[in-house]
């Protein structure tokens, strides 16, 4: 379908171009992100600084570099633990059914009836602010956005004849689940995929503008948006590159679900 | 009613069960409470004896019991950081928030209901790509990133408001209004567009089903099948959407009462987290889970009203 395809094209450009700023913070920025330099600060965009410099001189393209590639990790490990345990609660959950599943489900109907982000404050109040802290509590958040899925698909998987039929050729519990019905739910686990990194890249750039979550100096885009705050009217665009690249991110994750749900 | 009942039962048992383990929670992580009070240079004696005077030397337990009587009578414990109750802490920001967030809900309506029932007559394959296009912006652009760029052009660039400055609405209500119009539209607008994509997707199932086909073969035209058949059945699972929204609006007004500078419990909330002050970061939290579950439950609630046939297993 045109719409779709459309979507895909978009969403594909645009997280190139993101992923391209993410690759160059990883092997190699044009500026050190961290060099202060007295005789460059508060340059507009220019040649020599395309994003321009920030009130401590740094560059403002090195630093989104680091920024979308903090945010890359970041997103990746998080999505990395929520998926890993969501899909194994949600497919026992499923298969298993009984006390387990409704025990299992209507705490993650309560957990999704919240904010991504207001969850992650909660597990950060308690367990406290921090890069790894922050990754652990939206890892934890995202538990129940998998979980949810998967079950849904194991509840229908279940009763259908390749499932009965390999129980009957004596597979035990775990290959059922593993090797016969998970890899029937790839199509709405990507979907989900999406989505969630849509909600992950939101949440973490919302915890590091709060300052709760990635810690100075280490550049992130949250965080950069919130100490250029100050700075507004004399240095606008030390706001507005961090800001645009978490739109960019989000938008395409976002046009990415919008393409798989256009398929159904 | 039984319905009803039952809902209204199923809400406080899990606010009871969330309030526990959320306190359980920061019991296990907060550490010796007497002893950071005094310090490292207080005698072992001093700190039992406090230890003893905070009731700390009781079983936990005793401890969620003491606390949740004390909650049901609006004593929420004092907070270690202001050394002022948690209550009176609280009591003039929540307004603030509510506030915030009201605004909000009634911005994301007022722009979303009108934009999406408008565009919902967009069917052509160019136009509709170019209005899902156009949502998926709307929708990605961060609360907080839209309030810099709100302060940055009506506050510092057409001065339309002072940034960091607050007027509260009791004081003055058209410039407390004023201050809080611009942080709610930060709140409001991606949500609003939200909103539009959703209304259009209702409207999109509608389109297949029977009954349009019957009133299009009876000879309503396009606009009548449209805005009066399609509209009214579409429009049931906007109220879900409202749900999820409020839940959201509060999240949002988290972030961005930091913006904007508006002293409100999400603002308070945030510097209690970096403080680590949990008699104060408990009561928020418990707060707005009551606040988003029973909305939850008055939406379920309300249609199960107007759509008889939703009748949850549970």
């Amino acid at each position: 379908m045109k719409k779709e395809k459309t979507y895909r094209a978009l969403s594909i450009a645009v997280l190139a171009l993101v992923l391209i700023f993410a690759l160059i913070g990883w092997i190699h920025t044009p500026y050190d992100p961290d060099l202060m330099d007295g005789s460059a600060k508060y340059l507009a965009p220019c040649l020599a600084h395309p994003f321009g410099t920030d009130k401590f001189g740094r560059d403002i393209f090195s630093r989104i570099a680091v920024g979308c590639g903090t945010t890359a990790l970041i997103s990746v490990a998080v999505i990395a633990i929520g998926a890993f345990f969501g899909t194994i609660l949600g497919a026992f959950s499923g298969y298993i059914g009984g006390v387990f599943d409704r025990v299992m489900m209507r705490v993650s109907d309560i957990i999704a009836s919240f904010p991504s982000i207001f969850l992650a404050l909660v597990f950060v109040g308690i367990i406290g602010p921090g890069t790894l802290n922050l990754i652990l509590a939206l890892g934890i958040v995202f538990i129940p956005t998998f979980a949810r899925v998967v079950r849904s698909e194991f509840v229908v998987q279940k009763e259908l004849e390749y499932v009965k039929h390999a129980r009957l050729m004596g597979a035990g519990i775990l290959r059922i689940v593993f090797v016969h019905i998970l890899p029937n739910c790839k199509r709405s686990f990507l979907s989900t995929l999406t989505i969630a990194f849509n909600s992950a890249v939101l949440a973490e750039a919302g915890m590091s503008f709060l300052g709760l979550g990635v810690q100075p100096p280490t550049a992130s885009l949250g965080r950069m948006l919130s100490e250029a705050q100050p700075q507004l009217m004399r240095a606008p665009w030390i706001a507005i590159f961090p800001g645009l690249f978490i739109l960019f991110t989000v938008l395409g994750f976002g046009l990415l679900a919008a393409s798989f749900s256009e398929r159904r | 009613m039984k319905y009803i009942g039952k809902k209204v039962l199923i809400l406080f048992a899990t606010l009871l069960v969330m309030s526990f383990l959320v306190f359980l929670a920061f019991e296990a992580v907060k550490g010796d409470a007497a002893l950071s009070a005094l310090g490292d240079n207080a005698t072992p004696e001093q700190i039992e004896a406090l230890r003893e005077e905070m009731g700390l030397n009781q079983p936990m337990t005793v401890r969620y019991g003491k606390w949740l009587a004390g909650a049901a009578r609006g004593d929420l414990g004092m907070s270690t950081n202001y050394s002022v109750s948690v209550s009176e802490l609280m009591k003039d920001k929540i307004a603030v928030t509510v506030h915030l967030a009201v605004l909000s809900l009634i911005l994301i309506l007022f722009i979303g209901l009108p934009l999406g029932i408008g565009t919902s007559g967009i069917w052509s394959a160019g136009g509709d790509i170019a209005v899902g296009v156009f949502n998926q912006i709307g929708m990605a652009v961060p609360p907080f990133f839209l309030g810099i760029l709100i302060t940055w052009i009506f506050g510092l660039l057409l001065s339309w408001f002072r940034p960091g400055a607050y007027v509260d609405l009791s004081e003055d209500f058209g410039r407390g209004l004023g201050f809080l119009v611009f942080p709610a539209l930060a709140i409001a607008l991606p949500r609003a567009f939200t909103l539009i994509k959703f209304i259009r997707d209702s409207m999109a199932g509608q389109k297949r089903l029977n009954y349009v086909r019957t009133a299009r073969s009876k000879g309503n035209d396009e606009r009548r099948v449209l805005y009066v058949h399609m509209l009214r059945n579409a429009l049931i699972p906007v109220i879900t959407f409202f749900a999820m929204i409020v839940a959201e609006v509060f999240a949002g007004s988290i972030v961005i009462e930091q913006v904007f500078g508006i002293p409100g419990i999400g603002r308070l909330l945030v510097v209690s987290i970096a403080n680590r002050d949990f008699p104060v970061i408990l009561a928020i939290v418990l707060y707005i889970a009551v606040i988003v579950l029973t909305v939850n439950a008055v939406v379920d609630i309300l249609y199960h009203i107007l759509d008889p046939r939703v009748m949850l297993e549970d």
